[in-house]
């Protein structure tokens, strides 16, 4: 991810009007997190339950 | 006793002592308050530190002895609070500066239960702004000081709490830990840091630094019995806590030696990417345990990796708690968190139920690992305390970020257990050849808080590490 491409992404999703210094400082942690995500949606977890049901824990 | 002798006094010895009328409150606390004074401005320990406050609370407690009135547990012996745990009538700013102002109008309820325990409150000590990071180079507050080197970072973000409890000021030091927050600045302080089972101690009152089911308040003190005791008085159900468990530690039956014991060595990530003495230093701890008849069990936990991805899409929790703020005081953030939260804006509904349900996997796999071993152990932290201001360090060739934030190397070793909710202690375990502490963490299955803590103490008993930090030796020897 560029700093161009998070603009996008703030346009459609949030519509911020940050300055480039802003953007700037936030893009290793975006990018971060969009490099993270092929491999979770990789893995199959839809008949998995929540961690919100189960606190930690597991005996509520 | 001089002041010295007294500082260095366990928890349980000064409790003892003060119930026996072999010390006052009176002296104990302002011994604390003189090492306070000692340190504080060079070591940034405190963001309020009230000895006025605690010396009137000594000496009323000392009139309720004279007074031959049954005593609480603690009563008149002094401890620290993280300045992220309320406090009525007292600033608790979370380390930061868009809260320099907040003042509480209650105690949280773990202050409470302490209060009424007899314990007096020092001052609220120096933390990483809002919890979020493992250094305490605060930037509003001043870069809290490892007293076992000046010159590193005493780890956080209980980093002010771990540098009074190594530096003798008080018997105990509330911490919180969302991440290793306690166990981090304690292992790299040479202490013994406990996050017990999540749910048994109340959050009311504790500033949340986001992730509310990962979040705890737990002691870090200068040895296990010491924590055992902080344990046992800041536990209990608090109606008033969404994530309070009616569920208590497990009686566990009297544990006499490791022989036979099981402890389970995970074969990966724990014990990968090390720094070469810490690596060293663990691995002679867990042979000691062997020699002294401990099972050594190879464990693997494969959603370990899984886990790692899922951190990322937690981001969203803490940037919700901040966004009003981050809105109306940006430039109140220090650099250090401000993008850092801004981020987790963009975090999709999808990808963070993903990250939910990663976790239960991840708990899930840990409860059976758990079931299969009465303790897992592993480094505290994979470095010894780094220098402060170093971004980064290299650990077998490879340059890594020290505390990026939902994946820094400070942490890796115990983020994982917030987000199992289990139990888990480190204790010191030897020193590096530069004389930085290291420690040994042990985690064992939910509400086993008991059996782990006597496990941990046969391992402090095998290990016999000092953990008066060099600098207090100086003193005493120059006293």
């Amino acid at each position: 991810m560029d700093l161009t491409q998070l603009k996008v992404l703030d346009r459609l999703l949030c519509q911020n009007d940050y300055s480039d210094e802003v953007f700037a400082g936030m893009l290793p942690f975006v990018t971060a997190y969009v490099e993270s995500l092929p491999r979770l949606r990789e893995i199959p977890l839809g008949e998995v339950a929540s961690a919100t049901v189960m606190l930690a824990g597991g005996k509520r | 006793m001089n002041h010295a002798e007294i500082r260095a006094l366990s928890l349980v010895a000064v409790r003892d002592a003060i119930q026996a009328g072999e010390l006052t409150s009176e002296a104990v606390t302002a011994a604390a308050i003189e090492q306070a004074e000692r340190f504080d401005r060079d070591f940034a320990l405190f963001i309020t530190f009230t000895p006025d406050l605690a010396l009137e609370k000594a000496r009323e407690a000392d009139k309720t002895r004279a007074a031959g009135k049954r005593l609480p547990p603690l009563h008149g012996v002094p401890i620290t609070v993280k300045d992220n745990i309320d406090t009525a009538g007292l600033r608790t700013t979370g380390g930061a500066r868009v809260f320099a102002n907040r003042v509480p109008s209650e105690d949280a309820t773990v202050v409470q239960k302490l209060q009424a325990a007899g314990a007096i409150s020092l001052g609220k000590t120096n933390l990483h702004e809002m919890a979020l990071g493992g250094t305490t180079t605060n930037p509003h507050y001043g870069a809290c000081r490892n007293p076992w080197s000046r010159d590193r970072i005493p780890g956080g973000s209980s980093g002010g709490a771990a540098a009074c409890e190594s530096l003798q000021i008080g018997y105990a030091a509330l911490g919180t830990d969302s991440g290793g927050s306690v166990r981090m600045p304690a292992g790299l302080c040479g202490l013994v840091g406990l996050k017990q089972t999540h749910g048994i101690v109340s959050l009311t009152g504790c500033m949340p630094t986001g992730t509310r089911s990962t979040d705890h308040i737990g002691p870090l003190t200068r040895s296990v019995a010491d924590a055992a005791l902080m344990l046992s008085l800041m536990q209990g159900y608090d109606s008033s806590d969404p994530d309070s468990t009616p569920h208590m530690p497990e009686t566990c039956r009297p544990i006499e030696s490791l022989s036979g014991l099981k402890i389970g060595i995970p074969t990966s990530y724990f014990w990968d990417d090390l720094d070469d003495e810490v690596e060293q230093i663990c691995r002679r701890t867990v042979a000691i345990l062997e020699e002294a008849g401990a099972q050594i069990v190879p464990v693997k936990i494969e959603t370990i990796d899984l886990l790692t991805l899922s951190r990322r899409a937690g981001m969203a929790e803490a940037y919700v708690f901040h966004e009003p703020y981050l809105r109306d005081h940006f430039a109140d953030y220090g650099e250090d968190i401000r993008y850092r939260l801004l981020a987790g804006q963009y975090v999709l509904a999808a990808d963070y139920i993903r990250a939910t349900r990663v976790r239960r996997l991840f708990m899930e796999e840990v409860s059976r690992v758990l079931s299969s071993v009465d303790v897992l152990a592993m480094p505290t932290l994979p470095i010894p305390a780094p220098p402060i201001g170093s971004k980064t360090v290299v650990i077998k060739g490879k340059e890594v970020q020290i505390s990026s934030g939902g994946g820094s190397t400070l942490g890796q070793n115990t983020m994982p257990f917030n987000q199992a909710g289990v139990p888990a202690i480190t204790l010191p375990v030897g020193c590096t050849t530069d004389g930085l502490p290291v420690g040994l963490q042990l985690v064992s299955g939910a509400f086993l808080d008991l059996k782990l803590l006597a496990i941990a103490a046969l391992v402090e008993k095998s290990m016999q590490f000092d953990t008066t930090p060099p600098i207090l030796k100086t003193l005493e020897a120059v006293a």
